[in-house]
């Protein structure tokens, strides 16, 4: 049986410092729309980073939403994930991680060392490209959404994959965006 | 010809207002678009376009007042305009307005992006929008 004061020691581990926000769960369409509210609520005073940060966090929980699996065996509700906000300097970064297929990590890999590759302008055009095509398959986005976080993050995209297991067909994905303060 | 109305909200879905204005010609939508069936929600906006540019006469003017919206309603909006486009190329009195806020360059820039995908001209209006 785990011991709280296990949970509690991963628990900070875990965490960086200077945590906005955090939420490790399901992500149902009512847990995005709370800690929706609770960003609207923190960010409140800043209507121009709100919007900016709501936006990065929208998609980044729509796709745990679309793209997240589950390991065999595991007890947990189907979507899982995490997501985080945390203050550094300079930044906001928000962050989300979740289990998904490890096969559509190589297309995901490409596609972001890509748009990394791209200036503004190139993401606009490639954007204008892409929104026309038929939704690829296996992909329940509008296939345009991390175009989208590109165009409004303050940095290149940066991509993790620490865990990778082609014999389940299971990998877990990373991705973190950075966002001006100022 | 009747006039279409939807209350937004933010609860499960965000779901934007709006008001089309079968009387006057004038359109609006307005708030934040993340739903749940976006291609459905949409349609009924183009269904009702496509209505007052066959039974109307009068100027129709759309105002865009948006301060969110996910992909899925990036490509919808697209859609949108790009029937406002078509109206216009038959003939139609078609005005396009486009409300962003006024410290909001991504949303200035997704206004481009779209009007230039749907080959449209948008009247850009920096506002104060009621967050």
């Amino acid at each position: 049986m785990l011991q709280p004061h296990i949970v509690f020691d991963k628990f900070s581990s875990f965490l960086p410092d200077d945590v906005e926000l955090s939420y490790y769960g399901e992500i149902d369409n009512t847990i995005i729309a709370s800690l929706g509210v609770e960003l609207r609520r923190k960010f409140s005073k800043q209507p121009s980073l709100f919007r900016k940060l709501f936006g990065v966090y929208m998609e980044l929980v729509q796709n745990i939403g679309f793209y997240a699996a589950i390991p065999k065996n595991a007890r947990l509700p189907e979507p899982t994930g995490l997501v985080v906000i945390t203050n550094e300097d300079g930044y906001f970064s928000i962050a989300s991680g979740n289990f998904t297929r490890a096969s559509i990590i190589p297309k995901l890999q490409e596609k972001c060392n890509y748009i990394n590759s791209l200036n503004m302008n190139e993401l606009r055009k490639y954007r204008a490209e892409i929104v026309d095509k038929p939704t690829e398959e296996g992909s329940r986005g509008a296939g345009v959404g991390l175009v989208k976080i590109a165009l409004m993050a303050d940095a290149p995209l940066e991509m993790d994959i620490p865990m990778w297991n082609e014999s389940e067909d299971l990998a877990l994905y990373c991705i973190k965006v950075k966002v001006k303060k100022a | 010809m009747e006039d279409f109305l939807i209350k937004g909200g933010r609860n499960e879905f965000l779901v934007p207002n709006v008001s089309l204005n079968g009387s006057t010609g004038m359109c609006e939508i307005s708030g934040e678009s993340s739903l749940e069936y976006t291609g459905e929600f949409y349609d009924q906006i183009m269904h009702w376009l496509k209505k007052f540019s066959v039974e109307e006469t009068k100027t129709l003017t759309f105002a865009f007042k948006l301060t969110y919206f996910n992909t899925s309603s990036y490509k919808a909006i697209l859609g949108t305009l790009r029937e406002l486009k078509r109206q216009q190329s038959i003939g139609k009195n078609v005005v396009v307005q486009w409300y962003y806020p006024e410290d909001d360059t991504d949303m200035l820039m997704d206004a481009q992006d779209l009007m230039e995908s749907a080959d449209i001209e948008l009247e850009l209006i920096a506002h104060q929008p009621e967050e």
